[in-house]
């Protein structure tokens, strides 16, 4: 791959990894901190519906930056019963296809995402405890979609480490820890 | 978009390896878009995670699992496990299944237990002269239990997607995991007295000496036995849990510090937003074979055509027995549930029982070729191949086939912890 190419997808990576990880951290502190101060007052029959609708707002978010971060260390579940057999070249461009039908797919999310955005800013609909306006909230969805695209884009750009080194993407992650 | 060609594109992505988050969502984009539905009900759908209340019980499970394996408080519960166990006929093989249970339950992931556990008690197992071959298929196999344990995921997943209720199901699990950990013990002390495996002496010092040690840990799990003893819901149970693990850990424990955090966030966000992004994709699919009609017909041509709950559940069992070993639990609860649980609850099939066999089954999954993710797991960590560590796993398969038909055939099993709820 030309270098250029390589330090703008690296560029472009380290970018969203930043956004990213701003924002599962601040999402999990704040979902964390919400829950256990509602369950704990809730002893004292103090109620915080707010605090409920803020903290699963705050978990659609977490799920879809953690969904983007786990497109980076292929931590996605997948089925591998057709690709796990597969070696060297085929493999990577096995990978190639898959990470660009994925960005195109990802692409059809943004639009969709986007198209709902805009009619729920239309409607002008509000949360019921925080009188939030909703589409801020959806806004989530095509953002996280853009930044998938961009991800999946990398990816075909790209070889991971994971996949260089011949092992399957999604059965460890960037840790090496693995999960099922 | 005829539905034909949404199949034949999402089955591309399939073949091809891509996330199955995106195959059930092009499928279910595209067969919208083909009844002529706007893609704005996809979306509005996927939302509808955000009214789900259960559903945060998975990031703070997630986190709380994740802060207590990178911290000491998942180490201090082991070493009294042990302590409590070991002295006993089998007791080193005891405690292994005991701590696989343990991790695989906390971390919601069993191949974490084979790498946690396995490293070190395998070697164990082999000093004191149970077989290689015993010790790989004991350790692959214990780790697939934890997922009838409370915080298991896969039992609030599969409360979620099926709407049954999850403290029940966890009630529900009680006694199957207590009779597959019983035949699991059983096997595992025959074989030690028929080997003339020595036993370690019982140390009263070492137990209290673990216990002082681990006591702020253990007191997590008390907050664990909340949810049975209904003081709290899933989600506050959660909530509750990974506050306390986050406090002891910073405070008491010391080995997580400040600066790890972002790490161990991060770490829980990715494994939070791939299992919700699949939930919030497959409610969105769901929705639309609701309003197809598909569930119904589906159960309208099996009642036809099955004429008792004997039978269905036969036909379930070699269905997912087959589905578990080319897919794993979580895909197969997103793609199935939403088709076999009404047809289950037609045919007269308590919901919570049909939960507790179709997880059994996929605990059997995790253990069958080819895509036993446990044998890919153990094969890893215990330099073994793919051949040896499923010639190992045969004994323990066949336990908990028979458990399998126990809990299927005896639904009391499942269904007594629920008398008087």
């Amino acid at each position: 791959m030309p270098q250029p190419l390589k330090r703008i997808a690296a560029a472009a990576d380290a970018a969203l990894h930043a956004v990213e990880s701003a924002i599962v951290v601040a999402g999990i502190s704040l979902m964390t901190a919400l829950i256990f101060a509602e369950t704990a007052l809730g002893f004292l029959k103090v109620y915080l519906p707010w605090a409920h609708e803020l903290a699963m707002y705050a978990m659609a978010v977490v799920t879809l930056a953690g969904a983007d971060i786990a497109v980076r260390t292929g931590g996605h579940v997948r089925i591998e019963i057709f690709t796990r057999p597969l070696r060297g070249k085929a493999k990577r461009a096995v990978s190639i296809l898959a990470s660009i039908l994925c960005a195109a797919a990802c692409a059809g999310g943004l639009k969709m995402g986007f198209d709902f955005v805009r009619s729920m800013r239309t409607f002008g609909e509000r949360s019921p405890a925080l009188n939030l306006p909703l589409w801020t909230v959806y806004a989530a969805l095509p953002v996280a979609a853009a930044f998938m695209t961009v991800r999946f884009l990398i990816n075909a750009c790209v070889e991971s480490k994971a996949e260089a080194a011949g092992e399957t993407p999604g059965l460890t992650d960037e840790t090496g820890e693995s999960r099922s | 978009m005829s539905i034909t060609a949404a199949a034949v594109i999402s089955s591309l992505l399939l073949i091809l390896g891509a996330p199955l988050f995106l195959v059930i969502g092009a499928f279910s984009s595209l067969c919208m878009l083909g009844e002529g539905y706007p893609l704005a009900m996809m979306a509005q759908q996927m939302f509808s995670i955000t009214e789900k209340e259960a559903l945060l019980a998975i990031p703070f499970f997630v986190t709380a699992a994740t802060l207590m394996t990178k911290g000491e408080s998942a180490g201090r519960i082991m070493d009294f496990i042990n302590s409590l166990i070991d002295w006993l006929p089998g007791g080193l093989a005891l405690a292994s299944i005991a701590s696989c249970i343990f991790f695989a339950a906390l971390s919601g992931l069993s191949p974490t237990a084979i790498i946690a556990v396995g490293a070190l008690a395998c070697p164990a197992l082999v000093r004191s002269r149970y077989p290689e071959r015993f010790s790989i298929g004991l350790l692959t196999s214990a780790g697939s239990l934890g997922i009838l344990v409370p915080p298991s995921i896969v039992v609030i997943i599969f409360g979620i997607m099926g709407e049954v209720n999850i403290q029940h199901l966890f009630l529900a699990a009680l006694t199957p995991i207590l009779i597959i950990a019983a035949m699991f013990s059983a096997f595992s002390v025959a074989l030690s007295i028929r080997l003339r495996i020595a036993r370690n002496p019982f140390s009263p010092k070492r137990v209290l000496d673990s216990l002082r040690k681990g006591v702020l840990a253990l007191l997590s799990t008390g907050i664990i036995a909340g949810i049975y003893l209904g003081w709290f819901s899933v989600t506050q149970a959660s909530a509750l849990i990974a506050a306390y693990a986050l406090a002891i850990e910073l405070l008491a424990y010391r080995k997580v510090r400040l600066r790890h955090l972002p790490e161990l966030f991060r770490r829980s966000a990715t494994v939070t937003g791939m299992i919700l992004v699949i939930i919030s994709v497959a409610m969105s699919f769901n929705w639309f074979l609701t309003v197809q009609g598909v569930p119904f017909r589906v159960s309208g041509f099996i009642t036809d055509h099955v004429s008792s709950p004997i039978a269905f559940l036969a036909l379930v069992n070699l269905f997912l027995l087959a589905l578990g070993c080319i897919m794993d639990i979580l895909s197969a609860i997103f793609i199935t549930v939403p088709l076999l649980l009404p047809a289950a609850v037609a045919m007269g099939i308590d919901p919570v029982h049909f939960g507790i066999v179709f997880i059994v089954n996929f605990e059997i999954g995790y253990l069958t070729p080819p895509i036993g993710i446990n044998l890919f797991t153990s094969s890893a960590v215990f330099r073994r191949s793919l051949l040896d560590v499923a010639g190992s796993v045969l004994p323990f398969l066949g336990l908990l086939l028979a458990a399998l038909v126990l809990v299927t055939y005896f639904p009391s099993l499942s269904l007594w912890t629920l008398n008087g709820i």
